[in-house]
């Protein structure tokens, strides 16, 4: 938690493998990933972490259930079986009956849910998110919380997330202070 | 611009090319046009048909022979009708006749020339022509016109722009048309990037009038600087353009040069092309203080209805294709102009077609392919070409016009080429070595022979006597000035009866009996085919006013007579299908970078979560190549399968084959394609850089 610009999306960013860190360790599984090469830290990133943003970004061109099943087809799953964990994915969100929509048909809590089934269909260790509910109302951030916790937990998926709101922030198990790039406090 | 105004330069030159001959048009219809007029002496007027001395080497010389009538004759504008034995040359006759003067070609149409045919009255630079005065006597024997008074240019020139003209513009739309899809794209990317500044003049309170008014006049600087760009490449490439060759001659320079008003039209015609491709590029951008917008609605996946023109063409020709088609086409070829329309009609539905319904195809086949893929990048690239269908096919659709063109017509070409070839082979004057002739004719004086003997280039002669059946050869003559021999065991004296006016003979019979001849024809060996046209002037003043004799070369007689336009338009299709690719593939390459950059964030998303860059190139490569490979592929499979069809129908012995350039050029544009778009797709690595991107 921290206010803006005080460089908790950077910390997110380095440990999710997204940059490389200019000096220190991040140690995931006792490799240090943060001197990866940029190809081994999207192999890491597709196969062993999840992702869900502020904005969902979700590729606008493919219907709901090809976006949740890109990540499993981009690590050569086969297609019927890619579908068919997409499709558990969508049901655990509950938008079992917008599989054939585009993003761009769906409400903005639909596609943070649907964000979340793209992050957990790939069963990831760690998911990271970066403000999730930062383009949601109050209503929608609150469901979109409970399901994101559930899931998490059902699946045994560490979170690490990001938010400067406090209300976010205490569905947290532990929480990390970041203030001018320091670490100034954690609960 | 330049493109503009060199079609005008070239419309303008073909019109002035008929205008320049349209006072020969009056000599063709004076018998349907002129009527007497009191006190106008008639101008007696023919063009020679006859004889074979209106020739130079293998080209044409265009013979008009005049006399007036009297003094209130009718005169050719700024020339004085000749006198008997009087005559003008054209410019390019004028050369020929300083550089062989050996020939003595003159000397075939009178005995002094008074002048050159000005440029008013001579369709070319290299024109082979010649203004004769004729006798009393010529001008009272054969077919000769009665002229009271020169009509104006404007009957000939409408009847030009009728049929060469339609053509002209359609192929030039064909041309124009990738070119303002290119521009609309171009506008789309070079808006992309300006787009921040036109925000931020929002932001610090410009209104959206002001906002537009600014657009209107970046892009209005940028259409004014195109157009100074292009008239200077105009006056660079007028020289070049003076060069070359339309039906086998140059144009004149000065009507290849622009007219003033023909300019302004230009102009207004480029600024109006710009604009409304600037219009189309911007019209769904929305610039607010906060960014800019693009409505990005996905098109409206294309409906069946789209293939409502190409389903009639394409059953047309399979009809067409099929025995009972051919054989109703062959059967009415003749006698009436239904099989023409419909092949025209379904040529049109098939080129037209293949416009309307290539976004319903492009669509279709990817979402096929979305279906079945088991490739994420495959399904990526698919899907995104299905929901862009429209657009993907507008970027492409210059390519489908010029291709299905080019390739319809060099595929009837090399049918017509097949059959000038078999027209070679099918003459009988073709069996003649090189560098024979004979020479024919009732007029020609007796023994001849001895009189061609003399002359110097002659390295032997032989009389043949003809009757209606053909000459009279023995066989030692035969292999001397022929390519055929008499059977074995004949013996030298034995002799042969050849038709040359027939297909070649292709076994030879010996006579047993010598038939009845009733003329004499001369077999003739030169020293070298370039002493035909001593020859030609030698027999043309040997038989006085008549030009009722033949010299027949036996080299040219091996060469097919083509008409220059055809081998002239299909190299212009090559250059039209290069021209057209090249354009299309600048196009793909800009709405490539166009589409990267749009998509940018998507591309973010996509290698924050996890994608490759080799596998986001790959996508790329897939969605941006397939549409041009596939809509080429499509539109040259069918312009030759059509092409193929119509030449068919023509004759049963054609034989379509396509050259290597068409090949080069269609594999050539494809490989320069690919190349294009792999340089193109490193972009993504810099702009997908995670650490640039964390503010996304």
């Amino acid at each position: 938690m921290g206010p803006s610009g005080s460089g908790k999306s950077t910390l997110l960013h380095s440990l999710a493998a997204i940059i490389p860190v200019d000096s220190g360790e991040i140690l995931f599984d006792g490799r240090n990933i943060g001197k990866f090469s940029d190809n081994k830290r999207s192999i890491l990133r597709r196969t062993t972490f999840g992702f869900v943003f502020q904005f969902s970004q979700l590729v606008p061109e493919l219907t709901v259930i090809d976006n949740v099943a890109l990540p499993l087809l981009l690590n050569g799953v086969n297609r019927n079986k890619a579908y068919a964990e997409a499709k558990k994915w969508l049901e655990a969100v509950g938008l079992t009956d917008k599989h054939e929509n585009t993003p761009g048909e769906i409400s903005g809590g639909q596609m943070q849910r649907v964000a979340i089934a793209r992050a957990m269909v790939v069963q990831p260790k760690i998911l990271f998110a970066d403000e999730p509910t930062g383009s949601l109302d109050s209503l929608n951030s609150e469901h979109v919380m409970e399901l994101f916790i559930k899931t998490a937990k059902d699946n045994g998926t560490t979170v690490i997330m990001v938010t400067h709101e406090p209300s976010i922030a205490a569905y947290a198990d532990r929480e990390i202070v970041v203030r001018d790039g320091q670490i100034i406090g954690a609960k | 611009m330049l493109m503009i105004l060199v079609f005008m330069a070239g419309v303008n030159a073909l019109q002035a090319q008929t205008q320049h001959a349209s006072w020969r048009y009056d000599l063709f219809t004076a018998d349907e046009n002129q009527k007497p007029i009191d006190g106008v002496a008639p101008l007696k007027a023919k063009i020679a048909t006859d004889g074979n001395f209106n020739k130079w080497q293998n080209e044409s010389i265009t013979t008009v022979s005049l006399r007036a009538g009297g003094v209130t004759s009718p005169q050719l504008s700024g020339l004085p009708t000749p006198k008997d034995g009087e005559y003008y040359v054209s410019r390019g006759l004028a050369k020929v006749m300083q550089d062989h003067p050996e020939d003595n070609i003159g000397s075939r149409f009178g005995s002094k020339q008074i002048g050159i045919i000005p440029e008013a009255l001579s369709t070319s630079p290299d024109a082979l022509e010649v203004i004769r005065g004729m006798s009393e006597q010529e001008a009272n024997s054969g077919r000769v016109a009665s002229i009271y008074k020169f009509s104006s240019s404007t009957e000939a020139v409408s009847r030009y722009s009728g049929s060469v003209g339609v053509i002209l513009i359609f192929g030039a739309s064909i041309l124009l048309f990738p070119i303002v899809m290119f521009i609309s794209i171009a506008t789309q990317l070079g808006s992309a990037q300006r787009e921040k500044r036109y925000a931020a003049l929002r932001l610090i309170g410009a209104t959206r009038k002001q906002v537009s008014r600014i657009i209107a006049v970046e892009s209005l600087s940028a259409v004014v600087v195109g157009i100074v760009v292009g008239s200077l490449a105009y006056i660079a490439v007028l020289p070049l353009m003076s060069q070359f060759e339309f039906g086998g001659v140059r144009f004149w320079q000065s009507d290849l040069t622009v007219q003033s008003s023909h300019y302004v039209l230009a102009v207004i015609v480029t600024l109006l092309f710009c604009l409304i491709a600037n219009w189309w590029g911007m019209r769904h951008v929305q610039v607010s203080p906060l960014g800019v917008a693009r409505s990005g609605k996905v098109s409206k996946r294309p409906r069946a209805w789209r293939l409502i023109l190409l389903a009639p063409g394409l059953v047309t020709f399979i009809w067409l294709s099929l025995p009972s088609g051919t054989d109703w086409l062959r059967d009415n070829a003749s006698d009436n102009a239904a099989p023409l329309l419909i092949l025209m009609v379904g040529i049109m539905s098939v080129m037209f077609g293949l416009l309307l319904a290539g976004p319903w195809l492009t669509s279709n086949i990817s979402r096929l392919a979305a279906r079945h893929t088991k490739s994420a990048i495959t399904l990526l690239a698919t899907k995104r070409i299905a929901m862009q269908s429209s657009r993907i096919f507008r970027s492409v659709s210059g390519v489908v016009l010029a291709l299905f063109a080019g390739s319809f017509y060099l595929t009837g070409v090399s049918g017509i080429a097949k059959l000038n070839t078999d027209a070679v082979a099918n003459n009988g004057y073709s069996g003649l070595r090189d560098a024979t002739a004979i020479v024919s004719g009732d007029v020609l004086p007796t023994a001849f022979d001895a009189k061609l003997r003399q002359q110097p280039y002659i390295s032997s002669v032989v009389a043949s006597g003809a009757n209606d059946k053909g000459n009279l050869i023995d066989c030692q003559n035969l292999t001397l000035y022929t390519r055929l021999a008499c059977p074995d065991g004949s013996k030298p004296s034995d002799e042969v009866l050849l038709n040359f006016d027939s297909p070649t003979v292709k076994g030879v019979e010996v006579l047993k009996s010598t038939p009845t001849t009733t003329s004499t024809s001369y077999l003739v060996k030169l020293d070298s085919n370039n002493d035909l046209d001593k020859l030609r002037t030698f027999v043309a003043s040997s038989i006085g006013d008549s030009t009722a004799a033949w010299v027949v070369s036996g080299t040219y007689a091996q060469i097919p007579i083509v008409n220059p336009i055809i081998p002239e338009l299909a190299n212009l299709a090559y250059v039209g299908m290069g021209v057209t690719l090249f354009v299309a593939i600048a196009s793909l390459i800009v709405s490539t970078i166009g589409g990267l950059l749009e998509r940018r964030r998507s591309f973010v998303t996509l290698r924050l979560g996890g994608m490759t860059v080799g596998q986001m190139k790959r996508t790329v490569m897939i969605e941006s190549l397939i549409p041009l490979v596939s809509v080429s592929l499509v539109a040259c499979g069918l312009g030759v399968w059509i092409g193929w069809v119509f030449i068919s129908a023509m004759s049963d012995s054609a034989e379509p084959t396509l050259t290597p350039l068409y090949f080069a050029i269609v594999i050539g544009s494809l490989a320069v394609a690919i190349v294009a778009i792999w340089l193109v797709v490193p972009m993504l690595e810099k702009i997908t850089q995670p650490e640039q991107n964390q503010t996304e």
